[in-house]
């Protein structure tokens, strides 16, 4: 190009004084115009390409494999809020549960179902206060149950004091306590655990965000590949150094995008339709035993009236069994999680069928004890070894995800990118300087 | 070609720039709110006063008493065999109104007047009254629960009307209360037209119910059963309650800050136990054994056990009318 312009304005006209600086501008504005053209116009431009779809490669590769890692992260972190939102669902029926039961008994309630109570409504308040840190978007939700388990708890208190001064009121206290708690607390609850569940599948589904850069990474590689090729033709040299550099650098960052992706996506796909799943049906399993165990109860202090609760303690062993099966953990797996709650079931059938005949104290008396297989000790079993395996599978579930988090990645993408930008933009500076 | 690849570079940029913007756009992590459970509408009162076409005159008559209490052996009454072969007899009551059905915390036991009026009979039936299968009952459920034979007996402070005779049979009248206010003590109210513009609890289905959605003025607050009432009360949701005084007398001995005004009652209130319907000649065997528990002085010492301490000393007996022959 610069031989063009020195042609151009060699034509021997003498320059009028004048006009000299007029023609140096010329000049200048004619070698611009033409930096562009020629051979060593479209290597400069081809160079230019070269370095910015290389620069481009890099960003995108980075905001990608951040974006992952940010999705497996958030994940991770949305698995154990759901559990922890599980638990307070849980927690809340078990400490229905235990004062209805202790309720029962008659008289002062015994220490251990007091514990039970204390214990649980303790883990509740640890566990609304770390879900609240742990996921903004639930602060107004967990706000809201905070309030009304403070209710619950007022009322259940109130029980207790009229209780001991055996005024009948006391009873009507409990009865509001265990229908707020399924009127206003658990659907609150329960929504927290849906949105949650639903925010950790989506992520867990976030594995094809870095397709974005896959897409970029091909597109890169065919430019500088084009590129190398138009320079051979041209140039008739095979290889152009920096050139090369800058495409095994694109590739090598490319190889790196799809193995993580791939590594992310399988990952992220057996965790979900694995220990997630697994864990979230366990959870609901345990709940919803809890559930029926708490209206168990229920349907005896309403002594021979309980017809409503049974249908809920139906529905609710349903639940459980359906959940459990879900959970991969059907009838005759082993653990066998399954038969330990069918074991408690046929207990709370015997005792059924004993207030059913008009003898509630009998009834009762097998409903309260803590005896070797009575319901209580049935449930217990079905309780800890469920409890052990929930507690498994969301370890290995956060653990697979915690693995899959490749902090470095994104940074090595990037510094490829660049890399080969610079290669790139340095590719036809000699072979430029051959056209002068 | 120069303009063809200046454009190249042009789209390039653009679509590094969109697709970082785009990425640390959808990075951030950031989640709708969890949303709240919409409360359930709260279902409004429905005035369910349909004026009765009976006349309020027949409400306590019932069917006259067997001449003696036969032996339980001797009798062929299929509705009764059916009672004495099972063995038991199952009576409807409640277990959380103090003083006439309540369950004593401390011994798990039923206990009050009502309680007791059962026992009596159970005590004839079979020699013993611990021969009774209790039924928790709440008000509402007392009419289905006896038209279906779930129940034999109610025994639930249950008020004898002449709409309720056309759905079941009621014995004699073995009590004789009559609806008054419960207020807060300090409370100037004295009747429910003095609570115009305030929050009055009664149970559901209950006449104390339908006399006070007839009064004008007067917001009505509902709760499961009068115990119900009381925890509204106690809670703040309710201004006064309405009832039997013998419920109410429960309730304000459960707590020293509500009282009954002494307004007289406002309606009659004749309790009666519920029979099935076709079970008339159970209901005449009721008859008998209440005539005799009345006259031999085990109604005064029922009366005397629970409710004298709260509404003094005991009145006689209701005197039974037998005009349903």
């Amino acid at each position: 190009m610069t031989q063009i312009a020195t042609a151009t304005t060699a034509t021997p006209v003498p320059p009028a004084a004048g006009s000299a600086r007029a023609t140096a501008a010329q000049t200048r504005a004619a070698a611009r115009a033409h930096f562009f053209t020629g051979t060593p116009g479209r290597m400069r431009i081809n160079a230019i390409l070269a370095s910015v779809i290389s620069l481009a490669f890099g960003l995108t590769g980075f905001f990608a494999l951040r974006a992952l890692d940010g999705a497996v992260g958030r994940a991770g972190a949305n698995t154990k809020q759901v559990v922890r939102v599980q638990q307070i669902y849980t927690d809340l029926l078990r400490a229905d549960a235990a004062t209805t039961n202790g309720f029962l008994q008659g008289g002062l309630e015994p220490a251990a179902l007091r514990k039970t109570y204390d214990d649980a409504m303790a883990r509740i308040s640890t566990n609304i206060a770390d879900a609240a840190n742990a996921q903004p978007a639930d602060g107004t939700a967990l706000a809201a149950l905070n309030d009304k388990v403070g209710t619950y708890a007022t009322y259940v208190s109130q029980a207790r004091t009229y209780n001991r001064q055996t005024l009948p009121v006391g009873a009507q206290y409990l009865t509001l306590a265990s229908q707020q708690l399924r009127s206003d607390i658990l659907p609150i609850v329960a929504n927290l655990a849906t949105a949650n569940r639903d925010r950790a599948e989506s992520e867990l589904r976030a594995g094809s965000v870095a397709i974005v850069a896959l897409v970029v990474g091909l597109l890169t590689l065919a430019v500088l590949g084009y590129i190398a090729w138009w320079l051979a033709h041209r140039t008739h040299r095979i290889v152009n150094i920096p050139l090369t550099a800058a495409l095994v650098l694109v590739a090598g960052g490319l190889a790196l995008i799809v193995s993580t992706m791939l590594t992310a996506r399988s990952t992220m796909t057996s965790v979900r339709t694995g220990d997630f799943t697994s864990a979230v049906q366990l959870a609901t399993a345990r709940g919803a035993a809890y559930d029926a165990k708490a209206n168990e109860s229920l349907t005896l202090v309403r002594r021979g009236s309980g017809a409503s609760y049974e249908e809920a303690y139906q529905k609710a062993i349903g639940t459980a069994r359906t959940a459990l099966t879900a959970a991969r953990y059907p009838a005759g797996a082993s653990p066998d999680l399954f038969g330990k709650l069918t074991a408690y079931d046929s207990a709370h059938v015997a005792i059924r069928r004993l207030d059913d005949a008009g003898n509630w104290n009998q009834a009762v008396s097998d409903a309260t004890t803590t005896k070797d297989g009575a319901a209580n000790a049935l449930f217990d079993a079905f309780d800890t070894s469920s409890a052990g395996i929930l507690d498994e599978k969301v370890t290995s579930a956060v653990d697979s995800l915690s693995r899959l988090q490749r902090p470095l990645f994104p940074w090595l993408v990037g510094l490829a990118g660049v890399l080969a930008a610079i290669a790139a933009s340095r590719s036809m500076t000699r072979r430029i300087e051959e056209y002068r | 070609m120069t303009r063809h690849h200046r454009h190249t570079a042009l789209a390039v940029l653009a679509t590094v720039s969109l697709t970082t913007l785009s990425l640390g756009g959808c990075a951030g992590g950031r989640y709708a709110d969890t949303p709240l459970p919409t409360p359930p509408s709260s279902s409004a009162t429905s005035s369910s006063a349909t004026p009765s076409t009976c006349d309020p005159a027949t409400a306590t008559q019932t069917y006259q008493p067997l001449t003696s209490i036969p032996a339980s052996a001797s009798i062929t009454d299929a509705g009764m065999r059916t009672i004495l072969d099972r063995g038991r007899l199952i009576v409807g009551v409640s277990a959380d109104t103090y003083l006439l059905g309540a369950r004593d915390p401390l011994t798990n036991t039923l206990e009050g007047f009502d309680i007791d009026v059962a026992k009596a009979v159970a005590k004839r039936l079979f020699g013993d009254d611990t021969k009774i299968t209790w039924r928790v009952i709440s008000a509402a459920d007392r009419i289905p629960l006896l038209q279906k034979g779930a129940v034999d007996l109610v025994a639930r402070n249950m008020t004898m009307t002449c709409d309720r005779w056309q759905q079941i049979a009621f014995s004699s009248e073995y009590y004789h209360a009559g609806q008054k206010v419960l207020v807060a003590r300090g409370s100037t109210a004295k009747t429910l037209e003095d609570l115009k513009g305030q929050r009055v609890c009664a149970p559901t289905k209950t006449t104390s119910l339908a006399k006070l959605q007839s009064i004008s003025g007067v917001t009505v607050v509902t709760a499961e059963n009068h115990t119900g009432c009381l925890v509204k009360f106690q809670q703040g949701q309710a201004d006064a309650i309405t009832g039997d005084d013998t419920v109410l007398a429960g309730l304000a001995a459960q707590d020293p800050y509500a009282v009954v005004t002494d307004a007289p009652a406002i309606t009659d209130e004749p309790y009666g136990l519920g029979v099935n319907g076709d079970n008339v000649y159970f209901v005449r065997y009721v008859n008998a054994v209440l005539a005799q528990v009345e006259s031999d002085g085990e109604w005064k010492q029922i009366y005397n056990r629970w409710l004298a301490p709260r509404l003094g000393k005991a009145p006689n007996p209701p005197v039974a009318n037998y005009g349903r022959g």
